[in-house]
């Protein structure tokens, strides 16, 4: 028998048959997990159908694992969305929103390019998440 | 006391507090685990690529790869990646990045209504044992 670290989600025995289901596993040495290389907030404006790139620099060297979220501060306050990439310059209908965010990743840094197609000046307000897994 | 495990971030007490972003590990939250990753270098004319998982349900996936940018012009490969999924339809053309999953199988399909069918995409996806629902 080997050595390892298994953590069951509670209620579950970590001997026992459920816990053979990796999915019912808070933990498992088997297995790579995501591990945070950097985290931030990054605030975006743009005018009426207007657009804003910002980037976030890196030194992995590859592209990274990025996740993030995004709400318009004035007219979706409550409503986080996650990123997408490169959306329609019309139609727009994710759940009624002017607001989209495409996220990317590349070998230097990565990015998040806001389009605004309201008629009206925009501000989202991002939180990002990017991991030492990606393409390398 | 009820029993529980965590480990703490440097200069955060394990034993107290309850918020969450202070543990790098926690009982309550389970990790996502890895149950597969790769890369693909794939020609425009051989998408989708399949990746067989073979999970039996569907788990959580990201896939991140190159995108065709034009604009109104012809398709240029991007050297950064882009995350899944986009689908743009013009009034002739269409732009795809698009992850499919199923039970026991993923499809990652890249697209664009000029590009040459020898052109090359690169991306990489990860697959992961946590199921969506």
């Amino acid at each position: 028998m080997g050595y390892g670290l298994l953590i069951s989600k509670p209620g579950i025995d970590v001997l026992g048959t459920l816990a053979q289901d990796q999915k019912n596993l808070i933990f498992d040495y088997n297995l790579n997990h995501l591990k945070t290389a950097g985290y931030g907030t990054v605030t975006l404006s743009a005018s009426a159908g207007g657009t804003q790139l910002q980037t976030v620099g890196h030194s992995l060297e590859y592209q990274p694992l990025v996740v993030a979220y995004y709400h318009n501060t004035t007219t979706n306050p409550d409503r986080w969305l996650i990123t997408t990439s490169v959306v329609p310059n019309t139609g727009i209908s994710r759940i009624a929103s002017d607001d989209s965010v495409a996220c990317l990743s590349g070998t230097a840094s990565i990015g998040f390019l806001y389009k605004n197609q309201a008629g009206a000046a925009g501000t989202v307000e991002l939180l990002y998440e990017y991991f030492y897994e990606g393409s390398s | 006391m009820t029993q529980t495990f965590r480990v703490s971030k440097p200069g955060i007490d394990v034993t107290s507090g309850t918020v969450p972003n202070n543990y790098y590990l926690d009982l309550i939250y389970p990790l996502l685990k890895v149950h597969s990753f790769g890369t693909f270098n794939t020609n425009v004319a051989s998408f989708p690529v399949t990746v067989n998982h073979n999970l039996g349900y569907y788990p959580f996936v990201l896939t991140f790869s190159q995108f065709l940018d034009s604009n109104g012009g012809t398709p240029v490969v991007t050297n950064e990646y882009y995350q899944h999924d986009w689908f743009l339809r013009g009034a002739s053309k269409e732009w795809i990045g698009q992850t499919k999953v199923f039970e026991n199988k993923i499809e990652i399909n890249v697209s664009q209504t000029d590009i040459a069918s020898g052109t090359s995409i690169k991306g990489f996806y990860y697959i992961f044992k946590d199921p969506i629902a």
